[in-house]
């Protein structure tokens, strides 16, 4: 029996964003953005999707002028991508 | 990246996971800048304090005032990287940054309880040093602060058999061998 994969983390940019914000204690849009290789708008709406989920915390502040938007995993999401990447070995066993 | 649509197969999903990880990981900030700094900053007052003590100055610990500025200084430096570096910040930075402001809190409170430890100032403050130090060595993986550490660890157990004064010199010595050297050799990995 397979475990059915987390449709929220099954996605190429939200895995992505998942993946770098486990290994971090915060990071901004601009990073997030970078190292995803993903347009601004796209990434927008995935973290609203992970923030929604509850997976993600948002917080958006201002530096100087500048609109800054910081993101952090939550406990909820990491338990979700420990139990994602479970389900993977699964099926790589397999 | 392509469109969140792409189906992944489980392989990709894991080579995913791991190419992410692994470009978090590789984040870590140049704080070589901290250790050269407070590392002059220290020898300086410390050295400071030896010679107004040996000039017979009244306050020779006036000369600790100029680590004010030197918060300040750090504190900017600090507030600048973040704006212009990358924007994230790893669990390890910020448990390094913790560690030292910690440290630097203590080091600001400890002088001021001076007469309920005999005023063996110096020699605690090595010894707390030895830990953060020593710490920093392992988070950043870089064994000339390990060995910093045990440099202050050893001086602030031997500064307990000298006077306050001679403290001082131990504490320079102590500082330049067990902080600023790493400190330098740190600068030039990069």
């Amino acid at each position: 029996m397979f475990k059915e994969l987390d449709p929220l983390l099954h996605s190429q940019l939200r895995l992505a964003v998942m993946s770098l914000l486990l290994g971090l204690d915060s990071a901004e849009f601009v990073f997030l953005k970078e190292k995803t290789n993903a347009t601004a708008g796209n990434l927008s709406v995935q973290l609203d999707k992970l923030s929604e989920a509850g997976y993600i915390l948002i917080e958006k502040s201002f530096h100087g002028k500048k609109p800054l938007t910081t993101c952090r995993i939550t406990k909820k999401g990491i338990k979700a991508f420990e139990d994602y990447v479970n389900s993977l070995k699964g099926y790589i066993k397999s | 990246m392509k469109p969140e649509n792409d189906t992944l197969s489980p392989q990709q999903s894991l080579d995913l996971i791991a190419s992410m990880i692994s470009q978090a990981k590789g984040n870590v900030r140049d704080s070589s800048f901290y250790y050269l700094f407070w590392g002059w900053v220290l020898i300086i007052a410390h050295l400071g304090s030896f010679v107004l003590n040996k000039i017979g100055f009244e306050y020779p610990y006036a000369v600790w005032l100029i680590v004010i500025p030197a918060w300040i200084v750090s504190f900017i430096y600090g507030k600048r990287q973040r704006q212009t570096q990358k924007r994230a910040i790893t669990h390890l930075e910020k448990i390094n940054i913790t560690l030292w402001v910690s440290f630097g809190v203590l080091a600001i409170v400890i002088p001021f309880f001076g007469n309920f430890i005999n005023y063996q100032i110096n020699p605690l403050i090595l010894l707390v040093g030895s830990m953060a130090t020593m710490a920093s060595g392992v988070i950043l993986k870089f064994k000339p602060l390990m060995i910093g550490g045990v440099i202050f660890f050893a001086s602030g157990l031997v500064s307990f058999f000298f006077t306050t004064e001679q403290q001082s010199l131990i504490a320079a010595v102590t500082i330049a061998l067990g902080y600023l050297v790493p400190g330098y050799l740190l600068k030039s990995q990069k």
